[in-house]
């Protein structure tokens, strides 16, 4: 973590949510909108995380394979297990830090302007609520992350795996449920909403607490996990 | 040494022994993925959500014994109005999600939730059209069995300029879904037999087969009934007599006003210019003129291009409140005057008028020997000109409780809800209020609406200015401390 080019991503990053927070910010001011300016915001969260998560994860093991220093990394006494679970940990954690970043964007408003309403952008449930998700989310989306990284030697096509993947996490129940799914609309219809990630966000920011969310990110990510180290195993 | 140890098998059951690993994670995945989606545990903790539903909902919602199919035609996006059909979708789609959570038994489902966008999904919308004849879009359809209701967004949202100001969706929603699931369906008789509009008739002026489709949407059921030969059904909520041409004979009338008096019956008549129905005489006990006259406007906002009257004028109740609200017209064809306490009604009747003409209009009585319309002071009646009166009897009981007696909105605009005119909005939100208040529909539950909020920020270019520049600040730190990491590496 201490690589120039994590500096460099976490930079980009918070220069793009600061600009994702400005035009939001302009648009509050032009005119009036019927959802608060916290929830908007977090309304953008797949945008950068389609960009950042594999940026942040493309390296983690494929760079290992191709300079063959995961080789020397197995022979230390510690497992597979061990090496994936360490890897997704400091990319998790850094990926919430960055995020934690963000959280600095409504007090910075409320600081250097005058009569701005502070309960509208410092609206603690929703901005607990949106980071909570925001985090649980994570877990997931950076698992997927190692694994693609475990996959291929090359930087490059781990990270574009992972745009293709996230993307289908992201946007694909939205895209099929808007479908016309004749026969199969009524089987589909439940999956569909248990996987579907703007719903579970729009239940966090609303403050609801709901069990199928937990499940789904938490076991999810351990399952991607296991086949990342049974991936490993397997090449090593 | 074992054959398992061998080099040629131990690597295929190495192989294997991954596979079936695969296999058995994946196989605990879905199981936990399944069971999890099913049995749950979900709770509002923040205590102030606009969705939260009332322990009434939650009650019915909890004590459902039939499945409810609920179908949403609201498309995603719509040109004509983006912004307020994304809101209403928006609101609605949080509140059903509510319901559908709240209807849960044992993992199974009680009530499901179907969004159809006509535009994107004309397939299914078609299919809509066929099978439960609705061809609306920005409608919410409650369906249970046979009985099927439609809500609308006026019932769903409250309007003010054509701004949404109040949102009042559990109210609309839960009244529903007792219609539709408590298994009984309104009767709606419409007189026959005197040339009145008829429900079977498909013809754009003297035909109601419109809104007798939208009757039949809204969980209501619209029959003929002929008087000459038998009294008001036992099953009439309401009766509806629209325009006739003809006079109702006495004994007619005299079964009217047993239905009436003896039976807390519900009448709405619907009366044309320029004929006599033979309700006159029976009206006046309730305190409600009808005379022979016909109501002129001059003034060019309240006629339409076609030359069709347009009524602006309402009163303040619970009939007319949705056109006041939402500013909106009704249009018609004729009018005649109804006038409420000319005469003397029957002792404990309230009377109220509902709607009249403009200042600039008049009601002409000599219409039949004069050729052109003309205004007569001393002789026509000058405007406004009411249109329409609600009467109703009701008594206060000893313990203080009031109980409802009969009801009969008299109306001096025949057509309004010919097929010509019933499309119009301001002729359909009448036309439902009316019966809704006549049912007393809106009284099944009754959950104060909430304000639709809007959220803008007073920021002026100067502070967005500086903003653009304070907002980088973590990104710069990043920056720095990336700096800093760097050169503490380097040396």
């Amino acid at each position: 973590m201490h690589a120039p080019s994590t500096y460099v991503a976490s930079v980009l990053f918070l220069l793009l949510m600061a600009a994702i927070y400005y035009l939001l910010l302009s648009q509050y001011a032009a005119e009036q909108f019927s959802v608060p300016p916290t929830e908007m915001f977090f309304q953008a969260f797949w945008l950068p995380v389609l960009f950042m998560v594999p940026l942040l994860t493309m390296r983690s093991l494929a760079e290992e394979r191709r300079l063959h220093t995961l080789e020397t990394l197995l022979s230390a006494p510690v497992s597979t297990a061990e090496v994936i679970l360490s890897k997704f940990a400091a990319s998790w954690i850094f990926y919430c830090v960055l995020w934690l970043g963000t959280m600095l964007f409504p007090a910075i408003t409320i600081y250097g302007t005058s009569g701005v309403d502070q309960r509208l952008l410092l609206d603690l449930p929703v901005l607990l609520g949106g980071f909570s998700f925001v985090c649980l989310s994570g877990l997931l989306f950076i698992a997927v992350g190692i694994l693609s990284s475990t996959l291929t030697r090359s930087q490059l096509v781990a990270g574009m795996l992972c745009f293709c993947i996230l993307f289908i996490l992201l946007l694909g129940p939205k895209l099929i449920g808007s479908q016309e799914l004749g026969l199969w609309s009524d089987w589909l219809r439940e999956p569909l909403q248990y996987f579907d990630t703007a719903r579970h966000r729009e239940s966090f920011i609303r403050g609801v607490f709901d069990t199928r969310p937990l499940f789904y990110y938490i076991t999810n990510s351990s399952l991607v996990l296991a086949i990342a180290a049974l991936i490993v195993e397997s090449k090593s | 040494m074992s054959r398992l140890d061998d080099f040629r098998y131990a690597t295929p059951i190495r192989k294997l022994n991954k596979f079936v690993q695969l296999l058995l994670a994946l196989c605990l995945f879905v199981g936990i993925n399944t069971l999890a989606s099913r049995y749950y545990w979900r709770e509002d903790i923040s205590g102030r959500s606009v969705f939260a539903l009332s322990p009434e909902t939650l009650a019915y919602l909890g004590a459902l014994k039939e499945h409810v199919d609920v179908i949403v035609t609201i498309p995603s996006s719509d040109a004509s109005g983006e912004e307020q059909q994304k809101l209403l979708r928006r609101y609605v789609k949080n509140l059903l999600e509510e319901y559908r959570e709240a209807a849960r038994r044992d993992g199974e489902e009680m009530l499901s939730v179907e969004y159809v966008d006509p535009y994107r999904n004309p397939r299914r919308a078609e299919e809509l059209a066929r099978n439960l004849h609705i061809d609306q879009s920005n409608v919410v359809i409650f369906s249970c069995g046979r009985r099927q209701r439609v809500v609308t967004p006026s019932e769903i949202m409250d309007f003010s300029d054509l701004e949404p100001v109040a949102f009042k969706g559990e109210q609309a929603f839960t009244s529903a879904l007792l219609e539709t699931a408590s298994g009984i369906t309104p009767v709606v008789y419409f007189t026959t037999g005197h040339g009145e509009m008829s429900i079977a008739d498909v013809t754009p002026n003297r035909g109601l087969s419109v809104a007798a489709q939208q009757l039949r949407a809204r969980n209501l059921e619209p029959r003929l009934l002929d008087l000459s030969g038998q009294d008001v059904p036992e099953d009439a909520a309401l009766v509806v007599v629209v325009d006739p041409q003809g006079q109702f004979l006495p004994q007619e009338t005299v079964r009217l006003r047993r239905y009436l008096e003896e039976r807390s019956g519900r009448l709405v008549v619907l009366l044309g210019a320029r004929r006599q129905s033979g309700l006159e005489r029976f009206l006046m006990r309730w305190g409600i003129s009808v005379d022979d006259m016909i109501v002129h406007e001059s003034g060019p906002e309240s006629l339409d291009s076609g030359g069709a009257l347009l009524v602006r004028s309402f009163a303040d109740s619970p009939v007319t409140s949705i056109l006041r609200r939402n500013n909106a017209p009704i249009v018609a064809g004729q009018a005649r005057p109804i006038l409420a306490g000319q005469m003397a009604a029957e002792p404990g009747t309230r009377l109220t008028v509902l709607m009249a003409s403009s200042a600039k209009s008049w009601a002409e009585i000599g219409w039949r020997s004069e050729p052109e319309p003309v205004f007569t002071a001393g002789k026509d009646l000058p405007g406004p000109i009411p249109l329409a009166v609600l009467a109703q009897t009701g008594a206060r009981s000893g313990a203080g409780i009031y109980l409802p007696g009969s009801r009969v909105i008299a109306v001096g605009l025949g057509d309004i809800i010919s097929n010509n005119y019933i499309s119009s909005f301001g002729n359909q939100a009448f036309f439902f209020s009316m019966l809704n208040w006549m049912l007393d529909r809106e009284q099944v539950i009754s959950i104060d609406p909430t304000p639709i909020e809007k959220y803008q920020l007073s920021l002026s270019r100067k502070e967005l200015g500086r903003l653009a520049l304070l907002l980088c600040l973590p990104a710069a730190a990043a920056a720095i401390l990336g700096l800093l990491s760097a050169l503490i590496r380097r040396y």
